[in-house]
């Protein structure tokens, strides 16, 4: 990491921070979310409205969720498939939770997301303890989840959850929607987690190099057990959270989430190898794809050259990357 | 004092009768809303598809017969890459935010939509439905009849294999409420004739590659496979082609869902039978005529059924 030319830098104070903001990992991103949203404002009027802002921070939250898990697992050099369809599982089964038991609305979220947790330790036994490749168990998981979805609900959605439901997608807490609260609160606590913690600091080793950080006494297979269950528990926080935001159980809501949560990861520095990337990073890139998304409806681009723009920014976020790099 | 309080008093009476005078004179016609300004309106379908290509040409033409009229009418269409329903729900709130003049959605999943359909009319937006109904709670443009034209086809597939033999269901999507219709009006109206068996149902999930795979399956399965339904646009095209490819076209009988381009071609060499079309350039003309019509104070029908015609080789030939 430390080029030798970080000393000479360092003489000079303001020259070192822009040095110090140049090797980390999310600053090309941070730039380019800057950039988009300044030329969003001059372009066009209804960005910065309160509604607007709100709108897309919200709509960052639930992909930002899942990209948080999907970080995670792609820091232990693994990848997972399955958040979507285990967003829509989770957010059936807590909303059958709901109408089927009468349980008190707020224990809804505890225990959608401590499901979730058991649907990601179904990959995490595949993968951590029978050491199964993560593409293929995911992959395989994907399918079981969605049609799982499926089977319990015909494809027909689940509602009406409630009013006193209602809170946590559609509330605010001091002007904030709620979800994007909880997606921030999330983000601050990984980044603790992975920076202050012993837990923290296996998952990089593991990434890194699984069979030195073996070596050192890491139980590897314990910690991507985990970290597949954290995926799965933050794939159900954005399912239950969109629920709730939507006043329905979706059985086909988590199909767009996954390449989202993925890309949202990548362009904000996580390196698909392993071992690399961070929270903070990912977090900006959440916000950047819903920035993105929201300017080309609000900018009138066509339908047809969407994915095209997205496609481009993706490259250019990881060529930027790159040119960090050397 | 009692001076002054009288003369105010014919005041008021006299201003009183001024005005029961003028508003003997009451005209309908100011309630009716000058548009100097050009609106915009904003179209949400569900997904990138050719059959709104054809609701959009009948908004574009609205929109020109009502520039020569006056009114510039600017017509925007948001449409999801994907029938991906959190991206469908994004658009439509950031429509929202942005106010257009107008908004017209069709709905890919009633449930949330109508939710955010709400949010848009407390938002003072005026929306229209389009397309897929939703609710009653929304004016709709569009066809409604889903179930019948699934009873429909059956009536026409059956008349067309004699009343006997197997047949089986493209399902189209299973998340996709008008698709799910239509496959139940046809299996209640099959479950008339005796001697029509259904020997498979699959969704193809409006895939067209997968209705191919599919129909070529069932092919295997059923040699003597004497008719296709269709719950979709794209299902049709997909069991013509691989019926087609089989050489069996003709022995077996394809019914389906609209009136794309491919379709057609497939009714004037055979292959397919007849489809239910949908009238969709009427709901795109209409559409905006509507909104343009709310923003000018007018009060429109809450429900503007545009019905659909089976199609055959026929009446193409006409």
């Amino acid at each position: 990491m430390s080029a030798p030319s970080t000393e000479n830098l360092s003489r000079n104070a303001p020259f070192a921070w822009i040095g110090r903001f140049r090797r980390w990992e999310a600053s090309g991103v941070l730039v380019a979310l800057l950039v988009l949203f300044i030329a969003l404002s001059f372009a066009t009027p209804a960005f910065l409205s309160q509604y607007n802002l709100s709108v897309v921070a919200r709509q960052a939250s639930f992909v930002g969720l899942i990209a948080l898990g999907q970080t995670l697992v792609l820091l232990i050099g693994g990848i997972d498939l399955s958040v979507g369809a285990a967003a829509a599982l989770s957010a059936i089964f807590g909303s059958l939770l709901l109408t089927q038991t009468g349980i008190h609305p707020y224990a809804v979220l505890p225990i959608t997301a401590a499901f979730g947790f058991g649907l990601g330790c179904i990959n995490g036994f595949f993968v951590a303890v029978l050491r199964l490749n993560p593409f293929i168990v995911t992959l395989a998981s994907w399918e079981i989840f969605a049609g799982a979805t499926l089977v319990i609900t015909k494809g027909y959605p689940i509602r009406p959850l409630g009013e006193q439901f209602r809170v946590f997608g559609q509330g605010t807490i001091a002007g904030i929607p709620v979800p994007v609260v909880i997606f921030i609160a999330a983000g601050a606590i990984l980044t603790y987690l992975l920076a202050r913690t012993r837990f923290g600091r296996n998952i990089y080793a593991v990434g890194g190099n699984r069979d030195a950080a073996e070596l050192v006494g890491i139980r590897a297979w314990r910690v991507e057990f985990i970290v597949f269950g954290l995926a799965g528990m933050f794939a159900a926080l954005a399912g239950i959270l969109y629920a709730s935001r939507m006043d329905s159980g979706q059985p086909s809501v988590g199909e767009g989430w996954l390449m989202g949560a993925i890309t949202a990861a990548i362009i904000g520095g996580t390196s698909l190898k392993g071992g690399q990337g961070t929270i903070v990073g990912t977090i900006f890139g959440a916000l950047l794809m819903a920035v993105l998304a929201n300017g080309i409806v609000l900018m009138n681009v066509s339908g047809y050259w969407e994915r095209v723009i997205i496609g481009i920014v993706v490259l250019v976020a990881i060529l930027v990357d790159l040119m960090r790099r050397r | 004092m009692y001076s002054t309080k009288r003369t105010i008093f014919a005041a008021a009476a006299l201003a009183f009768s001024l005005n029961t005078g003028t508003s003997l004179a009451f005209d309908q016609g100011d309630l009716i809303k000058q548009l100097d300004e050009p609106l915009t309106v904003v179209f949400i379908p569900k997904v990138i598809h050719p059959w709104y290509e054809v609701v959009a040409a009948g908004a574009e033409q609205v929109a020109k017969e009502l520039g020569t009229e006056g009114i510039e009418v600017n017509v925007i269409w948001d449409s999801p890459p994907q029938a991906d329903v959190a991206d469908h729900n994004r658009r439509i709130e950031t429509n929202i935010g942005r106010k257009p003049d107008g908004l017209a959605v069709s709905c890919l999943d009633p449930a949330t939509n109508v939710q955010l359909l709400g949010e848009a009319v407390a938002a003072d937006v005026n929306v229209i439905t389009f397309d897929t109904f939703c609710s009653e709670d929304f004016d709709f443009v569009g066809h409604k009849g889903d179930a019948q034209d699934g009873a429909d086809l059956a009536k026409f597939l059956a008349e067309k294999i004699g009343e006997t033999g197997k047949v089986g269901i493209l399902a189209g999507s299973l998340t996709a409420t008008n698709h799910a219709a239509r496959v139940k009006g046809f299996k209640e109206a099959i479950a008339q004739y005796p001697n029509i068996e259904i020997v498979f149902e699959q969704p193809d999930d409006d895939n067209l590659e997968k209705a191919v795979s599919l129909t070529e399956n069932a092919l295997q399965a059923n040699p003597d496979l004497k008719g296709i339904f269709g719950a979709n646009a794209s299902n049709p095209i997909g069991a013509a082609r691989a019926i087609q490819n089989a050489g069996k076209a003709g022995d077996v009988v394809i019914v389906g869902m609209d009136d794309l381009p491919e379709t057609l071609q497939f009714i004037e060499d055979g292959v397919i039978a007849g489809v239910k079309a949908q009238r969709q350039w009427e709901i795109g003309y209409w559409a905006v005529k509507y909104l343009v019509a709310k923003n000018q104070n007018h009060t429109i029908p809450h429900v503007h059924a545009t019905g659909s015609q089976i199609l055959t080789k026929d009446l193409l030939v006409k």
